[in-house]
Protein backbone atom coordinates (compact mmCIF):
# COMPACT_ATOMS: atom_id res chain seq x y z
CA UNK A 1 0.00 0.00 0.00
CA UNK A 2 1.12 3.54 -0.60
CA UNK A 3 2.92 4.98 2.40
CA UNK A 4 2.40 8.64 1.50
CA UNK A 5 -0.73 10.53 2.38
CA UNK A 6 0.12 13.83 0.80
CA UNK A 7 -3.20 14.80 -0.80
CA UNK A 8 -1.61 16.86 -3.57
CA UNK A 9 0.62 13.95 -4.51
CA UNK A 10 -2.31 11.52 -4.45
CA UNK A 11 -4.31 13.78 -6.75
CA UNK A 12 -1.34 14.22 -9.04
CA UNK A 13 -0.77 10.45 -9.16
CA UNK A 14 -4.42 9.80 -9.97
CA UNK A 15 -4.49 12.49 -12.65
CA UNK A 16 -1.17 11.49 -14.21
CA UNK A 17 -2.39 7.92 -14.57
CA UNK A 18 -4.68 9.21 -17.35
CA UNK A 19 -1.57 9.80 -19.53
CA UNK A 20 -0.11 6.38 -18.80
CA UNK A 21 -1.81 4.70 -21.76
CA UNK A 22 -0.03 6.79 -24.44
CA UNK A 23 -3.29 7.69 -26.22
CA UNK A 24 -2.69 11.44 -25.86
CA UNK A 25 0.72 10.93 -27.50
CA UNK A 26 -0.80 9.00 -30.41
CA UNK A 27 -3.40 11.72 -30.98
CA UNK A 28 -0.78 14.48 -30.79
CA UNK A 29 1.44 12.55 -33.23
CA UNK A 30 -1.40 12.27 -35.75
CA UNK A 31 -2.15 16.01 -35.52
CA UNK A 32 1.53 16.75 -36.12
CA UNK A 33 1.41 14.54 -39.20
CA UNK A 34 -1.36 16.79 -40.50
CA UNK A 35 0.98 19.78 -40.25
CA UNK A 36 3.49 17.80 -42.31
CA UNK A 37 0.94 16.89 -44.99
CA UNK A 38 -0.68 20.32 -45.41
CA UNK A 39 2.27 22.18 -47.03
CA UNK A 40 2.98 19.31 -49.41
CA UNK A 41 -0.63 19.06 -50.59
CA UNK A 42 -0.90 22.83 -50.76
CA UNK A 43 1.49 23.00 -53.68
CA UNK A 44 0.21 19.83 -55.29
CA UNK A 45 -2.89 21.55 -56.61
CA UNK A 46 -5.07 21.63 -53.51
CA UNK A 47 -4.35 25.26 -52.63
CA UNK A 48 -3.87 26.81 -49.18
CA UNK A 49 -7.51 26.79 -48.10
CA UNK A 50 -8.42 23.22 -49.06
CA UNK A 51 -5.14 21.78 -47.83
CA UNK A 52 -5.62 23.57 -44.47
CA UNK A 53 -8.96 21.81 -44.14
CA UNK A 54 -7.03 18.55 -44.19
CA UNK A 55 -6.36 19.10 -40.53
CA UNK A 56 -10.00 18.15 -39.84
CA UNK A 57 -9.81 14.49 -40.99
CA UNK A 58 -6.49 14.14 -39.16
CA UNK A 59 -8.14 15.52 -36.01
CA UNK A 60 -11.08 13.18 -36.53
CA UNK A 61 -8.83 10.14 -36.95
CA UNK A 62 -6.74 11.15 -33.92
CA UNK A 63 -9.79 11.72 -31.78
CA UNK A 64 -11.46 8.49 -32.94
CA UNK A 65 -8.38 6.48 -31.98
CA UNK A 66 -8.23 8.32 -28.66
CA UNK A 67 -11.91 7.76 -27.80
CA UNK A 68 -11.92 4.14 -28.95
CA UNK A 69 -8.68 3.44 -27.08
CA UNK A 70 -10.01 4.94 -23.86
CA UNK A 71 -13.29 3.05 -24.13
CA UNK A 72 -11.97 -0.31 -25.27
CA UNK A 73 -8.48 -0.46 -23.74
CA UNK A 74 -7.95 1.97 -20.86
CA UNK A 75 -11.21 2.02 -18.91
CA UNK A 76 -11.77 -1.75 -18.82
CA UNK A 77 -8.19 -2.21 -17.55
CA UNK A 78 -7.41 0.73 -15.28
CA UNK A 79 -10.86 2.01 -14.38
CA UNK A 80 -12.38 5.45 -14.61
CA UNK A 81 -12.16 8.57 -12.51
CA UNK A 82 -13.53 12.08 -12.78
CA UNK A 83 -11.16 14.85 -11.81
CA UNK A 84 -11.82 16.95 -8.72
CA UNK A 85 -12.84 20.60 -8.56
CA UNK A 86 -9.29 21.90 -7.93
CA UNK A 87 -7.98 20.17 -11.04
CA UNK A 88 -10.92 21.41 -13.10
CA UNK A 89 -10.11 24.98 -12.08
CA UNK A 90 -6.44 24.44 -12.90
CA UNK A 91 -7.27 23.11 -16.38
CA UNK A 92 -9.74 25.95 -17.00
CA UNK A 93 -7.04 28.47 -16.05
CA UNK A 94 -4.47 26.94 -18.42
CA UNK A 95 -7.07 26.85 -21.24
CA UNK A 96 -7.84 30.53 -20.81
CA UNK A 97 -4.17 31.44 -20.53
CA UNK A 98 -3.15 29.45 -23.61
CA UNK A 99 -6.02 30.85 -25.69
CA UNK A 100 -5.20 34.43 -24.71
CA UNK A 101 -1.51 33.78 -25.29
CA UNK A 102 -2.12 32.27 -28.74
CA UNK A 103 -4.50 35.09 -29.71
CA UNK A 104 -1.91 37.67 -28.65
CA UNK A 105 0.78 35.73 -30.52
CA UNK A 106 -1.26 35.66 -33.73
CA UNK A 107 -2.22 39.33 -33.37
CA UNK A 108 1.39 40.34 -32.76
CA UNK A 109 2.44 38.23 -35.72
CA UNK A 110 0.00 39.99 -38.06
CA UNK A 111 0.76 43.49 -36.82
CA UNK A 112 4.49 42.90 -36.88
CA UNK A 113 4.42 41.26 -40.30
CA UNK A 114 4.94 44.46 -42.28
CA UNK A 115 7.51 45.83 -39.91
CA UNK A 116 9.65 42.72 -39.65
CA UNK A 117 9.03 41.02 -42.98
CA UNK A 118 12.60 41.77 -44.05
CA UNK A 119 14.03 40.23 -40.92
CA UNK A 120 14.54 36.66 -42.09
CA UNK A 121 14.59 34.98 -38.71
CA UNK A 122 11.81 36.92 -37.00
CA UNK A 123 8.89 34.62 -37.78
CA UNK A 124 10.67 31.26 -37.39
CA UNK A 125 12.06 32.49 -34.06
CA UNK A 126 8.64 33.70 -32.84
CA UNK A 127 7.06 30.42 -33.95
CA UNK A 128 9.72 28.39 -32.12
CA UNK A 129 9.32 30.46 -28.94
CA UNK A 130 5.53 30.12 -29.09
CA UNK A 131 5.83 26.34 -29.40
CA UNK A 132 8.26 26.19 -26.49
CA UNK A 133 6.12 28.37 -24.21
CA UNK A 134 2.82 26.63 -25.02
CA UNK A 135 4.20 23.13 -24.57
CA UNK A 136 6.11 24.07 -21.41
CA UNK A 137 3.00 25.63 -19.88
CA UNK A 138 0.97 22.59 -20.83
CA UNK A 139 3.56 20.28 -19.29
CA UNK A 140 3.74 22.31 -16.10
CA UNK A 141 0.06 22.92 -15.48
CA UNK A 142 -1.28 19.62 -16.80
CA UNK A 143 1.40 17.64 -14.93
CA UNK A 144 2.35 16.07 -18.25
CA UNK A 145 6.19 16.27 -18.39
CA UNK A 146 6.47 14.51 -21.76
CA UNK A 147 4.70 17.47 -23.34
CA UNK A 148 7.62 19.68 -22.28
CA UNK A 149 10.14 17.36 -23.92
CA UNK A 150 8.04 17.24 -27.09
CA UNK A 151 7.91 21.04 -27.12
CA UNK A 152 11.64 21.40 -26.60
CA UNK A 153 12.36 18.85 -29.35
CA UNK A 154 9.94 20.48 -31.76
CA UNK A 155 11.41 23.93 -31.09
CA UNK A 156 14.88 22.69 -31.99
CA UNK A 157 13.55 20.85 -35.06
CA UNK A 158 11.68 23.96 -36.29
CA UNK A 159 14.90 25.97 -36.15
CA UNK A 160 16.91 23.18 -37.81
CA UNK A 161 14.19 22.90 -40.48
CA UNK A 162 14.49 26.62 -41.17
CA UNK A 163 18.27 26.35 -41.53
CA UNK A 164 17.89 23.40 -43.93
CA UNK A 165 15.27 25.35 -45.89
CA UNK A 166 17.61 28.30 -46.29
CA UNK A 167 20.36 25.95 -47.41
CA UNK A 168 17.97 24.64 -50.06
CA UNK A 169 17.98 21.12 -48.66
CA UNK A 170 14.24 21.01 -47.82
CA UNK A 171 11.09 22.80 -48.97
CA UNK A 172 8.24 24.53 -47.07
CA UNK A 173 10.48 25.78 -44.25
CA UNK A 174 11.18 22.15 -43.47
CA UNK A 175 7.67 21.65 -42.00
CA UNK A 176 6.99 18.31 -43.74
CA UNK A 177 10.26 16.96 -42.36
CA UNK A 178 9.98 18.63 -38.93
CA UNK A 179 6.35 17.79 -38.21
CA UNK A 180 6.49 14.48 -40.06
CA UNK A 181 9.43 13.15 -38.08
CA UNK A 182 8.19 14.64 -34.79
CA UNK A 183 4.67 13.33 -35.31
CA UNK A 184 5.91 9.89 -36.24
CA UNK A 185 8.28 9.77 -33.23
CA UNK A 186 5.57 10.95 -30.79
CA UNK A 187 3.13 8.44 -32.26
CA UNK A 188 5.68 5.63 -31.83
CA UNK A 189 6.25 6.69 -28.20
CA UNK A 190 2.48 6.56 -27.71
CA UNK A 191 2.23 3.07 -29.21
CA UNK A 192 5.07 1.80 -26.99
CA UNK A 193 3.38 3.32 -23.92
CA UNK A 194 0.07 1.77 -24.94
CA UNK A 195 1.66 -1.67 -25.28
CA UNK A 196 3.36 -1.26 -21.89
CA UNK A 197 0.06 -0.17 -20.39
CA UNK A 198 -1.71 -3.22 -21.81
CA UNK A 199 1.02 -5.45 -20.43
CA UNK A 200 0.82 -3.81 -16.99
CA UNK A 201 -2.97 -3.88 -16.70
CA UNK A 202 -4.71 -7.00 -17.87
CA UNK A 203 -8.47 -7.02 -18.33
CA UNK A 204 -9.95 -8.12 -15.01
CA UNK A 205 -12.77 -10.63 -14.81
CA UNK A 206 -16.30 -9.33 -14.45
CA UNK A 207 -16.10 -9.71 -10.69
CA UNK A 208 -12.97 -7.58 -10.35
CA UNK A 209 -14.82 -4.65 -11.82
CA UNK A 210 -16.55 -4.47 -8.49
CA UNK B 1 -4.09 8.94 40.30
CA UNK B 2 -2.18 7.04 37.64
CA UNK B 3 -5.40 6.52 35.67
CA UNK B 4 -6.03 10.30 35.75
CA UNK B 5 -2.56 10.91 34.32
CA UNK B 6 -3.21 8.40 31.56
CA UNK B 7 -6.48 10.09 30.71
CA UNK B 8 -4.80 13.50 30.68
CA UNK B 9 -2.20 12.11 28.32
CA UNK B 10 -4.88 11.22 25.78
CA UNK B 11 -5.39 13.80 23.08
CA UNK B 12 -8.34 16.12 23.76
CA UNK B 13 -9.77 15.39 20.32
CA UNK B 14 -11.85 12.54 19.04
CA UNK B 15 -10.33 10.55 16.21
CA UNK B 16 -12.78 9.00 13.75
CA UNK B 17 -11.90 5.31 13.90
CA UNK B 18 -13.68 4.54 10.63
CA UNK B 19 -11.33 6.86 8.76
CA UNK B 20 -8.28 6.16 10.94
CA UNK B 21 -7.72 2.65 9.56
CA UNK B 22 -4.84 2.98 6.99
CA UNK B 23 -6.56 1.28 4.03
CA UNK B 24 -9.78 3.24 4.54
CA UNK B 25 -7.79 6.42 5.00
CA UNK B 26 -6.15 5.82 1.63
CA UNK B 27 -9.49 5.09 -0.07
CA UNK B 28 -11.13 8.15 1.43
CA UNK B 29 -8.10 10.32 0.59
CA UNK B 30 -8.31 9.30 -3.07
CA UNK B 31 -12.04 9.93 -3.17
CA UNK B 32 -11.47 13.30 -1.50
CA UNK B 33 -9.19 14.56 -4.30
CA UNK B 34 -11.29 13.31 -7.24
CA UNK B 35 -14.93 13.90 -8.05
CA UNK B 36 -15.67 10.19 -8.42
CA UNK B 37 -13.89 6.99 -9.34
CA UNK B 38 -14.84 3.44 -10.08
CA UNK B 39 -13.89 0.37 -8.07
CA UNK B 40 -11.23 -0.75 -10.54
CA UNK B 41 -9.50 2.63 -10.61
CA UNK B 42 -9.32 2.79 -6.83
CA UNK B 43 -8.12 -0.79 -6.63
CA UNK B 44 -5.26 -0.05 -9.07
CA UNK B 45 -4.33 3.21 -7.37
CA UNK B 46 -4.39 1.94 -3.80
CA UNK B 47 -2.93 -1.50 -4.50
CA UNK B 48 -5.59 -3.13 -2.34
CA UNK B 49 -7.08 -6.49 -3.24
CA UNK B 50 -10.68 -6.81 -4.36
CA UNK B 51 -11.76 -8.43 -1.10
CA UNK B 52 -10.04 -5.78 1.00
CA UNK B 53 -11.53 -2.98 -1.03
CA UNK B 54 -15.03 -4.43 -0.82
CA UNK B 55 -14.87 -4.88 2.93
CA UNK B 56 -13.52 -1.37 3.58
CA UNK B 57 -15.99 0.19 1.17
CA UNK B 58 -18.87 -1.55 2.91
CA UNK B 59 -17.80 0.05 6.20
CA UNK B 60 -17.42 3.46 4.59
CA UNK B 61 -20.80 3.10 2.92
CA UNK B 62 -22.44 1.99 6.17
CA UNK B 63 -20.99 5.06 7.89
CA UNK B 64 -22.52 7.21 5.18
CA UNK B 65 -19.13 8.43 3.97
CA UNK B 66 -19.16 6.88 0.51
CA UNK B 67 -21.93 6.67 -2.04
CA UNK B 68 -21.83 3.46 -4.07
CA UNK B 69 -23.65 3.32 -7.38
CA UNK B 70 -23.73 0.25 -9.57
CA UNK B 71 -24.29 0.51 -13.29
CA UNK B 72 -23.84 -1.53 -16.43
CA UNK B 73 -21.84 -0.21 -19.36
CA UNK B 74 -22.12 -2.48 -22.39
CA UNK B 75 -23.19 -5.35 -20.13
CA UNK B 76 -20.11 -4.92 -17.95
CA UNK B 77 -20.83 -4.03 -14.30
CA UNK B 78 -19.18 -0.91 -12.97
CA UNK B 79 -19.21 0.32 -9.40
CA UNK B 80 -18.95 4.09 -9.16
CA UNK B 81 -17.79 5.57 -5.88
CA UNK B 82 -18.14 9.10 -4.60
CA UNK B 83 -17.47 10.72 -1.25
CA UNK B 84 -20.67 12.02 0.31
CA UNK B 85 -20.86 15.49 1.84
CA UNK B 86 -20.77 13.82 5.24
CA UNK B 87 -17.68 11.87 4.24
CA UNK B 88 -16.00 15.01 2.97
CA UNK B 89 -16.75 16.90 6.19
CA UNK B 90 -15.66 13.98 8.36
CA UNK B 91 -12.38 13.68 6.46
CA UNK B 92 -11.71 17.40 6.90
CA UNK B 93 -12.44 17.12 10.62
CA UNK B 94 -10.22 14.05 10.84
CA UNK B 95 -7.33 15.96 9.26
CA UNK B 96 -7.79 18.88 11.63
CA UNK B 97 -8.00 16.58 14.64
CA UNK B 98 -4.90 14.65 13.64
CA UNK B 99 -3.09 17.93 13.08
CA UNK B 100 -4.05 18.96 16.61
CA UNK B 101 -2.77 15.66 17.97
CA UNK B 102 0.58 16.08 16.26
CA UNK B 103 0.81 19.76 17.19
CA UNK B 104 0.28 18.91 20.83
CA UNK B 105 3.14 16.37 20.84
CA UNK B 106 6.40 17.58 22.42
CA UNK B 107 9.40 18.04 20.09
Amino acid sequence: MNKHFNLDELEKKAFKSTYEDGLWDIMLGIIFLAFAAIPILSVRGLGDFWSSLLILPFFAIGYAIFALGKGRITYPRAGVMKIGSQRKKKIARIHIFLNVFLALGILTGFTAFEKFRDMDWFFPAVFAVLILICFSLGARYLDFPRLGYYGAGLTVFVLIGEVLFREGVVTHHGYPLVFGSSGFTIMCIGVVLLLRFMKKYSIPGKEAAG
Amino acid sequence: MKRDDEQNALPPVEIDKIIHEPARLLIIAYLYVVESADFLFLMNQTGLTKGNMSSHLSKLEAAGYVEVRKEFIKKIPRTLLRLTERGRTSFREYRENMQQVFDSLPD
